[in-house]
């Protein structure tokens, strides 16, 4: 540009025109004489392909039968999960849990964690029971002040709202918690030798009104998992993901029993049993910022070029319109796609998604040495 | 009264000093005859600008090796009869360590010379300062700007602010159409004449050094002034009507 | 009716556990109180934590030393001074206005998103608080938001349901408002006549129905065996004024004294919160 443009202090620029700003900002480093070592490149100092560190600390509320603190950058998130009873006369049409199921969580409880083999037809059980009856609420709160544009007093932001599904989708399409763990068992026959260790010594006291000798499920945890952004710096996805994941490994819900005299289901004060949650997906954002601005009068077909920007901050995400989240999990030793998402534009192909997945793949390390 | 020397760094509501010693400046204010802080921040005391010898003595009443001289702010024009220092607290540590050498004699612009620090408090806009706004709509009495930038300080919030059709330019004011002087998205620099009604101030660009500053082709590309009145696209060549701000000499 | 625009949930309600030693306890087991009479429990005050509003703050009261009671946590977000709504009428003045909301999982009961009527009465107490210390006509046709959430309330988890338990929380939860309102407040650069600071004290009967009343300062309910009044004070030390008393209980009106009492020990304990606020702002601006 050889303009006789107007000379601006940097942040005056930054306010008057954020878009020609980070292009400058981008270009700039492009043009600079120093291949050893790239250059700060955007306008918060990092490189294109630089995410923000990770921190994850779990177990902060007391309340809470989970929780956990991400943050990411000045990202901050705090996620609790808090467990509840739904006892199935409360469920509308309600299938009883047939004995094929029971037989394989026997399995599995004797286990514990052993995720053997029937593990993929367990898991795909779950899911309708999941599903069906709505047992993993998540719900995202940005209007706590956590940004000037979110304020309380408000319904939720359009934003809000399609984070909240986002999560709730992606909870159950990765199956990070199984249902037999959510299961309350009713269990007159006594006979099991691994479930009276569980269930405590209350359980001989026999059924009053008759045929009920099998075991039945009498109710199911419902895991309420709310989040609540502290503070907002962009890339909101990445950080409630992970604090989901995070405060769900650090979720132990009381041991629970039916007792028949009060009819009703009781939990152990002391027993608590670790919830146990498959594999570690992990969310990666990038932003695709654009050169040409796409004002009113936007050109359609886009020529110019772009960047694509990992770990996208505030400033960054009001100026691209395309972003693409892809949600990896390598904790079996290969990488594993769970999920891609792309929104808006049209210059995320094949290729970049395809190299989008080592990228992702890098993230995911750096997760999860967060995570530990 | 005992003469001591103020404080460096001041929390609301902390004493600073006697009203008989000091001028209350901004961040302070008076009560029972003291003056008190009311805002968190760093203590700045500043001598009037007029008679040096009185400013030499009263540097000598008051020894403290905690004042610094790192501003000027004047005093306001009908001076009190006793010239009295001027005391201030704002929440950047300003100039920092080598703060004795950088004075800024302030015009009357909000808090100049703090640009380095990382938070800065928010500022109004007030009558007279020059800001630098985006315009968000036209109609044909007026454009809806919204004010981004006031003096030197980048604001946090956006104050809506208003060009009416008779504040666009000096002369020919009655042919003067708001469509042929700014179009939304425009940045201008304009200049506060009221606090206007309860969601707008009143700017005008009727100075020549006010007006748009920065505008956009209906191409798409950034333009240049080329006369009082017109931007030119340097790609497609077209030319765009704009009440066009006179270039400063940086 | 159902929040469309939040995920709800099974249809059917559900239940929080119950457990199963709830019956074998007493109604209310009772550990004596672990400091002195006249003694605040320790705060933690943080400015900065949301970097992304004008001034922010985090206010954290240390546990009590019996596990399961959970100490108070609260981050504060000042976004302000604003423009006002368009629809707002003209105010020569900062318009205040505050928010306060329990997180979900913040108490015993999981809270819903909507605002419920004891957190709209925090609110109004928190602004009556503030607007004694603003120095309101800096800030012509302006608007500030002060949002305060409750991330863990002061409630013992291991006591199991008490009557009026709640009330009693709502104080300290006020107090604690109030004091990391004022930080935020100073963060964000507003000008401000003193530091207010919240402390509550409280009338408590520690040895049966019949035994002598005593006054204590920041009190925690399971603490004590019974509550008869308690007093949350906003205070500025440096003006030695009160910008809001909010007085809850039953009291004779015939003994001033005690009434009195309760006001200055709950100043005592502004005071004490203050310390810390002072200390707080001081290591801000360093």
């Amino acid at each position: 540009m050889t303009a006789p443009t107007i000379k601006l202090p940097a942040p005056l620029f930054a306010r008057l025109s954020p878009h020609p700003f980070l292009l400058r900002n981008l270009t700039a480093t492009a043009a600079a004489a120093d291949p050893a070592r790239p250059p700060a490149a955007r306008t918060n100092g990092r490189g294109t392909n630089e995410t923000r560190p990770l921190h994850a600390k779990a177990s902060s509320l007391s309340h809470a039968h989970g929780s956990s603190l991400v943050r990411l950058g000045d990202t901050t998130v705090l996620c609790g999960v808090r467990a509840e009873l739904l006892p199935v006369e409360r469920i509308p049409l309600f299938r009883p849990v047939d004995r094929v199921g029971d037989g394989e969580r026997g399995g599995g409880d004797g286990g514990d964690g052993g995720d053997g083999a029937g593990e993929g037809g367990r898991a795909l059980l779950g899911r309708g029971e999941l599903r069906d009856y709505d047992l993993l609420v998540p719900n995202i709160e940005l209007a706590t002040g956590s940004a000037p544009q979110f304020l309380p007093g408000v319904p939720p932001t359009a934003l809000a709202q399609t984070l909240s599904t986002r999560v709730y989708s992606l909870l159950h399409s990765t199956g990070l918690v199984g249902v037999e763990d959510l299961r309350v068992w009713s269990k007159p026959g006594s006979g099991e030798g691994g479930d009276t260790e569980m269930e405590g010594a209350g359980e001989a006291q026999e059924v009053q009104e008759g045929v009920e000798e099998e075991d039945r499920v009498v109710a199911y945890w419902v895991l309420y998992i709310d989040l609540l952004f502290v503070s907002f710096d962009g890339n909101p996805f990445d950080a409630a993901w992970a604090a989901v994941v995070a405060a769900l490994r650090n979720t132990s819900l009381p041991v629970a029993r039916w007792d028949p005299e009060r009819e009703m289901v009781v939990c152990s004060r002391t027993e608590k049993r670790q919830l146990n949650v498959r594999g570690l997906p992990v969310a990666c954002t990038a932003a695709v910022f654009e050169e040409k601005e796409l004002g009113e009068v936007g050109t359609g077909v886009v020529e110019g070029r772009h960047w694509l920007l990992l770990d996208p901050d505030r400033l960054e995400e009001t100026l691209c319109r395309e972003a693409i989240t892809m949600v990896v999990d390598c904790s079996d030793g290969e990488t594993r796609i769970k999920s891609i998402e792309k929104q808006g534009g049209t210059t995320i192909g094949r290729e970049l998604i395809r190299g989008f997945a080592v990228i992702a793949e890098k993230r995911w390390k750096e997760v999860q040495g967060a995570m530990k | 009264m005992t003469t001591t020397a103020p404080p460096t760094l001041a929390i609301p509501g902390q004493l600073l000093g006697p009203a008989s010693r000091y001028q209350p400046g901004p961040g302070t204010h008076l009560h029972d005859a003291n003056l008190y802080a009311s805002l968190l921040g760093h203590v700045h005391v500043a001598q009037p600008q007029q008679s040096q010898q009185q400013q030499q003595q009263q540097q000598r009443r008051a020894p403290g090796p905690a004042k610094r001289l790192t501003k000027i702010t004047p005093a306001p024009a009908p001076t009190p009869p006793a010239e009295l220092p001027t005391i201030s607290v704002s929440v950047a540590a300003a100039g920092g360590g080598a703060g004795a050498g950088a004075v800024v004699v302030g015009d009357g612009g909000p808090v100049a010379g703090e640009r380095k620090q990382k938070k800065k408090r928010e500022v109004l806009p007030e009558v007279g300062n020059v800001v630098l706004c985006r315009v968000v709509r036209i109609t044909p009495r007026q454009a809806v700007v919204a004010i981004l930038v006031c003096g030197d300080s980048v604001l946090e919030a956006e104050w809506q602010g208003l060009i009416r059709v008779q504040d666009v330019r000096a002369t020919e004011k009655d042919r003067v159409r708001i469509y042929e002087s700014f179009r939304p998205g425009d940045v201008v620099r304009a200049e506060v004449i009221s606090l206007g009604d309860q969601a707008n101030y009143y700017l005008s660009t009727t100075r020549n050094e006010l007006g748009v500053v920065l505008a956009v082709s209906e191409a798409g590309n950034t333009m240049q002034p080329v006369s009082w009145k017109e931007f030119r696209d340097p790609e497609t060549g077209a030319m765009e009507l704009r009440k066009v701000a006179q270039p400063q000499p940086q | 009716m159902a929040d469309r625009r939040r995920i709800n949930g099974p249809a059917g309600a559900t239940i929080p556990p119950v457990f199963d030693d709830a019956s074998t306890r007493g109604p209310k087991s009772i550990k004596s109180r672990s400091r002195p009479a006249n003694a605040t429990r320790k705060m933690y005050l943080k400015t900065g934590v949301t970097p992304s509003a004008s001034g922010s703050a985090y206010l954290e009261i240390e546990t009590s030393a019996t596990p399961g009671v959970s100490g108070l946590k609260l981050s504060c977000s000042v976004h302000g001074p604003r423009s006002l709504p368009r629809s707002a009428p003209f105010s020569p003045h900062i318009v205040l206005s505050t928010h306060v909301k329990y997180a979900p999982f913040a108490t015993k009961q999981r809270r819903g998103y909507l605002r419920d009527p004891s957190e709209r009465d925090l609110g109004i107490h928190l602004e009556a608080a503030l607007r004694g210390a603003i120095i309101a006509d800096r800030w012509p046709k302006s608007g500030v938001d002060i949002i305060i959430s409750i991330v863990e309330g002061d409630q013992d988890r291991e006591t199991s349901q008490l009557q009026g338990d709640e009330v009693w929380d709502m104080m300290n939860a006020l107090g604690g408002c109030i004091t990391v309102a004022a930080a935020a407040l100073a963060d964000a650069g507003i000008d401000c006549v003193d530091t207010v600071a919240g402390g509550v004290a409280a009338l408590v009967q520690d040895a049966g129905e019949d035994s002598i009343p005593t006054v204590v300062v920041d009190p925690i309910p399971s603490e004590h065996e019974k509550i008869l009044a308690a007093c949350c004070i906003a205070y500025l030390p440096t003006r030695d004024e009160v910008t809001n008393l909010w007085f809850r209980g039953d009291l004779p009106a015939s003994d001033i004294d005690l009434y009195t009492n309760l006001v200055e020990k709950g100043i005592q304990a502004s005071k004490n919160a203050n310390r810390v606020l002072v200390g707080c702002l001081a290591e801000t601006i360093q």
